[in-house]
């Protein structure tokens, strides 16, 4: 397939590259055209699902746009670690669908079991039953427990991992915490590669130990890893060393040590790792491997645990009518993110008004964005701009913070990160300043100093 | 002679070229307002994952309502590191000068809630 980034698609305008992409589309001109508006159904009402809805619809109102997901409120993941360090409440972190109601689209509140691929029918557990033109999966991450020897689903519920598009267990880790005694030690198993959010489980390490450092001084944090380098690790480190030096305890794995759990013992409350440490524990986090989420697998999209797909148009690899969006997908180099998610749904959404609306296409970008919060005000952030290359989505424009930063410009990260979480929120679920007032700001002059 | 399925093809293409070349959405200089705005809304779905469409400033400023020469002045001043935010620099550098245009454009035609 060609491949051309922005530059090159300016040049193509005016040449033959622009009839590939116009005598493509005439093969869907039929659905466009009939009785009936043509059909798109979206699986999962995350960050890129709930974008794919609405952006659809705002693009083309015309367009039959379905959202399946089985919950009826949606407890973001990204941000929910600020609950745990005290610095968000949990209701925060809860959004109900009625913003994309509103707009137009169908939202249904059913488990997707499975996709007819031949009849493009999707079937619910309900009994539902949804045809469509065009399908996008959004499913996310399903939990691997069985990477963790030791650790099941019936655990996870006394030690959570936390880590799906829930609140249970981030409501389950706070209680740990709550639960432990002060001297305690809480044991936090890290994730290999690949996984959602790459600096999650580290933030979330950051307000854990922020809890215990103003809650329970006297408790530990043991971090075992089994990678041997982890996302904005310098910046981490400096905060684990600047803030947490009594709490947190690193175990990163090295040429000598390989702290992957090779036992973990819910009873006796201890968990071994491959090079033989030992760690009894009061309350533990254990965040296995991830895979897609099921409906990826069903709809015959997987390879291994992920999803294959073309990194400029986000199809499945193994069937082009399907769309596949967000953590389940391999994006590399784009790591698995909401903001991801979220950017990636907004060019599925060019792709099929192109080829069900006919409206002008244009390049696909994609930009990923993400803030951690280690302490009080102490926000660092990693961000980049992709573009399809090679069958890659290669970066450019890469930032990440530094250690030894000034405070101010961390304290405007934290600004920033919360105001970013509204942003996400807003755009996902097509919500407006009605429903969620706060101030509405005049448009800023320019000015070449501020940040 | 070409076979038909060919020749259609051959027909399809230059039909292709010709509306190709009309469009001409890159090019501003022959671009009218309409066509930059439709531009600008398309390249605008990166910045609202930020800032907010309905205008609320919690921590990230309002781009709704800026007039286009202020939009643009100040996409330039992150362009050239002038201001240094890295995200926004990261931003600014990504689009070309055409694109900042078309931004400036849509995001003028907007209205913060509440004005």
């Amino acid at each position: 397939m060609t491949t051309f980034n922005r530059r090159d698609f300016g040049k193509l305008v005016g040449g033959a590259g622009a009839g590939l992409a116009t005598a493509s589309g005439l093969s869907t001109f039929a659905i466009a055209q009939g009785s009936a508006a043509a059909k798109v159904v979206v699986i999962g009402g995350g960050c890129g699902g709930a974008t794919v809805a609405h952006f659809l619809k705002k693009g083309d109102p015309k367009l039959d746009v379905t959202l399946i997901e089985a919950n009826k409120v949606y407890s973001s993941s990204f941000g929910s670690n600020l609950y745990l360090g005290g610095f968000r409440k949990f209701e925060t972190l809860n959004h109900g669908y009625e913003g994309l109601r509103a707009a137009g689209i169908k939202v249904v509140h059913q488990y997707a079991t499975g996709v007819d691929t031949a009849k493009k029918v999707v079937k619910t557990k309900e009994g539902g039953s949804y045809t469509y033109d065009r399908l996008v999966l959004s499913p996310g991450i399903a939990i691997k427990y069985e990477t963790v020897p030791g650790y099941t689903k019936e655990i996870s519920n006394q030690f959570p991992h936390a880590y799906e598009t829930s609140g249970v267990g981030k409501t389950q880790l706070m209680k740990l915490m709550e639960a432990m005694p002060n001297g305690g030690t809480f044991a936090m198993v890290m994730p290999d590669n690949p996984y959602r959010c790459p600096p999650g489980p580290y933030e979330r390490a950051c307000m854990i130990a922020h809890y215990l450092k103003t809650k329970k001084p006297k408790s530990k944090l043991v971090i075992l890893d089994p990678k041997k380098a982890f996302s904005k690790q310098p910046v981490f480190t400096e905060a684990f060393n600047k803030y947490y030096k009594d709490i947190i305890e690193m175990n990163l794995t090295n040429d000598i040590d390989d702290f992957r759990v090779s036992m973990f013992d819910a009873k006796a409350k201890e968990i071994t790792t491959k090079s033989g440490k030992k760690v009894k524990f009061d309350a533990a986090n254990i965040i296995p491997q991830q895979r897609a989420g099921d409906i990826a697998k069903l709809a015959g999209v997987t390879d291994k645990d992920w999803v294959a797909i073309n990194p400029e148009t986000f199809q499945s690899t193994a069937n082009k009518d399907i769309y596949v969006v967000g953590d389940s997908t391999v994006a590399a180099e784009m790591p698995k993110s909401g903001f991801s998610a979220n950017s990636q749904g907004k060019v599925v959404v060019a792709e099929i008004l192109a080829d069900l609306s006919k409206k002008e296409k244009f390049p696909a970008r994609y930009r990923n964005t993400c803030w951690s919060l280690v302490a009080p005000d102490d926000c660092i952030k990693v961000g980049a701009n992709y573009s399809a290359k090679e069958g890659k989505l290669a970066p450019e424009g890469s930032f990440v913070s530094k250690a030894g930063e000034d405070a101010g410009l961390r304290k405007q990260n934290y600004a920033e990160y919360v105001g970013w979480y509204d942003g996400i929120i807003t755009d996902m679920f097509a919500k407006t300043a009605a429903a969620a007032p706060k101030k509405a700001a005049p448009a800023p002059a320019p000015a070449a100093k501020k940040g | 002679m070409m076979p038909a399925s060919q020749l259609l093809a051959f027909n399809l293409l230059a039909a292709a070229m010709l509306v190709g070349s009309v469009a001409g959405f890159a090019s501003s200089a022959r671009a009218d307002t309409a066509k930059l705005v439709r531009y600008g809304e398309h390249l605008s779905q990166e910045c609202t994952t930020c800032h907010r469409r309905d205008g609320v400033d919690n921590g990230i400023p309002s781009i709704l309502g800026m007039k286009s020469e202020d939009f643009e002045e100040t996409l330039k001043y992150y362009k050239t590191g002038a201001r240094d935010n890295p995200a926004m620099v990261s931003v600014a550098q990504s689009l070309d000068d055409d694109q900042i245009k078309a931004l400036g454009a849509y995001f003028a035609t907007l209205v913060p809630a509440g004005k």
